[in-house]
């Protein structure tokens, strides 16, 4: 796929503007007011403020995310779990949860996003008249855009583009007319402004965390990476941080004009920029920048979702394709998820201050976790050398852990609403995993060749009433040679079934994103075989379609007959018939299993109950199915 | 037996089998208690066990049932041995499939209104309780529920 987003045109570089900056570019809307906070406003605290937003994008934004993160591009995807794909052959086996905590994170601030930019930017009409209401007009607005993603967002998805230019070109022109009145806010590009703020205003810790919310979508940057590619990223980037800093710039040199010596009072200094007459069409080109935003993330979260339920850290659930494009998918329990979740937020904490009193502590660990994974990527796939990586790493995480020492201070503002759901989050991804372990563990295989015998016996004893002309079996044994010891007892114990041929259907997951390939083992002449299907993580098994591509291709080779073996459905060319079977997991767990197991499989066993059933994730018909259930003891 | 057994062998789709099995649980008064008693209603064709459990026994069909047949195996009073030419030769055993009758109810215009709350209230914990292969002990995957609608 990443092949053909690579190029650099200005279409390109649109469709860049649109998809990958609305996080960080709706920043502008509410990062000053939360700097200005309740301070009293002075010099020291705008060029402070300036200082450490120019520093902190320059740091965490260009440097880390645009010219490091960006090139862990694996096969053209990004974002966390890609980048821990990447990396996972090479790295310890607790980075797993490195990347989990990274992923739970990014889940439980995305909430936070829709609710905190669309209410800022809708705030912005109470510098028209007071009598606004604010909090039904974003709920609405969120109720279209969660309604909307069933149908796909092909269309609207065409007009993201120019709105974010609009935006960013808005963002521009205000900051420099403002700043045309007081040019020496330039001055903070000083980083000495920075460290003077820090070391003596006594309210340090709290700008810091406001500060911390210009960069909170430098990871959607790299989440995002996916669509358009980094040379695209990389140059839209100049521009975008050109319009960002001007417009902090400018909302800086307004505080020093008008505010001097006073405090907000509710002001938001981003509308303030504009005209009066302007006011209204500015508030819809930022609630359509914000909806664009939200947009991102929610797209974002499903394809997160989507690619942590390949790397089997969430439960399997049921993923549809509202577009033609097979990049765009939509996971109904995800979309209700982030709907009850921001609406929640909006309602909770009402007003875009309170928001961003809470917004960004989760999205800290998330980006703690990104330069821990980074370390390795550095290693590994740039081969840089300990010394360099161990430098840089230092840098990045004295910055983060900085910013979450900033962040702690949330938590007495309800920042312990996003912790709660964060550790929710993490709690079910490593049930999952653990438990999924716990099981693979538990389960017993077999080598295939020892039952070569019998298996062919019972295929060909006429005596025994056939099942079915195909038994597919769905194994999770990893080698050729081996089996579910289930899957013998399934033929030949309780009921045999007798069958003309049996087949092991068996899925890898690979770490190019769209990888769709097979192989074909014949294990036994005309009676066992087996296909490995090698999927990408970003692709849904289908046994449907790929199983029946898979046979038509081997029918074609001539390496399989797929002929009818009745006669009577062979006269009308009706093909052979295919059972599958597919075993579903039970515990029986006795008072000699350990706590910790008894806790896990309990607590999965609650996620089993939610999750997609193994036979429709695997889009298996449900006519030519048969469950069977494996006891675990 | 009950009636709804033989309508389950011979009418639907007629069930052939070499040999049919009934399996009876009696309580007894003796808590521990684990008998069984042994008829051989039809030779070769249809045999009957009754489990006599104390009423601290939970009963397990999956233990207690292959001891009884491993039991009677070796007393000679059974044969266990696989009807199939190809599983004999590998020494796998014959094959068991389970069947159990659950009650439904059609409730009409006729039942009484004390029967019709009684019986929907039924129905209600019959959704809670424990499955019948949990609590038997039964291997699900050769169990077969069947659904006796009474009147």
């Amino acid at each position: 796929m990443g092949s053909s987003h690579t190029k650099v045109t200005t279409a390109s570089l649109l469709v860049t503007l649109g998809i990958v900056f609305g996080d960080i570019g709706t920043s502008p809307l509410y990062v000053m007011s939360a700097i200005f906070g309740k301070n009293v406003i002075t010099s020291d605290l705008v060029l402070g403020g300036l200082s450490c937003i120019f520093w902190t994008l320059t740091l965490q934004a260009t440097f880390k995310y645009v010219s490091l993160t960006l090139r862990a591009d694996n096969h053209g995807e990004g974002g966390i779990l890609s980048l821990y794909s990447l990396i996972r052959k090479n790295a310890p086996q607790w980075m797993i949860y490195v990347a989990m905590l990274g992923c739970a994170a990014l889940l439980a601030d995305g909430m936070i996003t829709p609710a905190i930019s669309l209410t800022a930017s809708v705030e912005g009409l109470k510098s028209l008249t007071h009598a606004v209401p604010v909090l039904p007009i974003v709920i609405v607005i969120l109720a279209g855009l969660f309604t909307f993603q069933q149908f796909g967002t092909d269309k609207i998805g065409k007009s993201f583009g120019p709105i974010m230019l609009v935006w960013f070109s808005m963002l521009f022109i205000l900051g420099v007319i403002s700043m045309g009145h007081n040019w020496h806010v330039l001055k903070a590009i000083n980083p000495v402004y920075a460290w003077k703020i820090l070391t003596m205003h006594p309210g340090a810790w709290v700008i810091v965390g406001a500060v911390f919310l210009s960069v909170t979508g430098a990871e959607a940057m790299y989440a995002d990476l996916g669509h358009v590619g980094k040379t695209n990223i990389r140059i839209t980037w100049i521009f975008v941080k050109t319009s960002l800093l001007v417009n902090y710039f400018g909302q800086g040199a307004w505080a020093l004009n008008h505010m001097d010596g006073q405090m907000l009072n509710g002001l938001n200094p981003f509308f303030e920029l504009m005209p009066r007459w302007f006011v209204g069409t500015g508030v819809v080109i930022a609630a359509c920048a914000s909806v664009v935003a939200s947009q991102a993330l929610i797209s974002g979260s499903f394809s997160l979702i989507n690619e942590a339920v390949k790397l089997e850290t969430w439960f399997r659930v049921q993923i549809l394709y509202p577009s033609k494009h097979r990049q765009q998918i939509f996971i109904p329990m995800i979309n209700r998820l982030l709907f009850v979740g921001s609406v929640f937020i909006v309602l909770y904490f009402q007003t875009s201050l309170a928001m961003e009193a809470v917004y960004g502590m989760a999205l800290n660990f998330t980006m703690l976790s990104t330069t821990l994974l980074l370390m390795f990527f550095l290693r590994h796939k740039l081969h840089w050398d300990w010394i360099r990586i161990g430098a840089l790493t230092l840098l990045f995480l004295a910055i983060e852990l900085s910013f979450l020492a900033a962040n702690a201070h949330k938590l007495a503002h309800g920042a312990g609403f996003t912790m709660v759901l964060m550790l929710f989050f993490i709690a079910v991804m490593v049930i999952h995993y653990l438990a999924k372990h716990v099981l693979l563990r538990k389960k017993k295989f077999v080598d295939i060749h020892q039952y070569e015998d019998i298996i062919t016996d019972v295929s060909s004893d006429l005596a025994i009433p056939k099942y079915a002309t195909n038994i597919v079996y769905l194994t999770s044994a990893y080698s050729v040679h081996r089996m579910e010891k289930q899957i013998l007892k399934s033929i030949y114990q309780k009921q045999p079934k007798r069958a003309d041929a049996y087949w092991l259907l068996h899925f890898n997951e690979t770490e190019v994103p769209f990888q769709q390939e097979y192989d074909f083992t014949e294990i036994v002449k005309g009676k066992i075989y087996r296909i490995d299907f090698n999927l990408g993580y970003k692709v849904k098994p289908n046994v449907r379609e790929m199983f029946s591509n898979a046979l038509e291709d081997l029918n074609k080779k001539g390496i399989i007959d797929i002929e009818n073996r009745y006669e009577s459905l062979r006269k009308h060319n009706i093909n052979a018939d295919f059972l599958f079977i597919v075993m579903r997991n039970t515990f029986n767990l006795d008072s000699d299993s350990p706590i910790r197991e008894i806790f896990l499989l309990n607590a999965y066993s609650l996620l089993q109950k939610i999750e997609e059933p193994p036979e429709q994730y695997l889009g298996i018909d449900r006519n030519s199915l048969l469950v069977e259930y494996i006891a675990l003891r | 037996m009950e009636k709804q057994i033989l309508k389950s062998i011979y009418q639907k789709q007629p069930k052939r089998a070499d040999a049919y099995w009934l399996l009876h649980f009696n309580e007894t008064e003796v808590p521990f208690q684990q008998e069984y008693d042994f008829t051989e209603i039809v030779k070769g064709k249809i045999y009957r066990l009754d489990f006599n459990l104390g009423y601290k026994v939970k009963p397990n069909v999956r233990d207690m049932f292959n001891a009884a047949l491993e039991e009677l195996m070796k007393k000679g009073i059974i044969d266990l041995e696989n009807k199939y030419e190809s599983l004999r030769k590998h020494k796998v055993s014959a094959d068991f499939l389970f069947i159990v009758m659950r009650n439904t109810f059609n409730l009409d215009a006729e039942t009484s209104i004390r029967e019709v709350f009684l019986l929907n209230a039924y129905g209600l914990l019959q959704k809670v309780e424990e499955a019948p292969d949990k609590y038997l002990g039964i291997d699900r995957n050769s169990l077969l529920v069947e659904y006796i609608a009474l009147r």
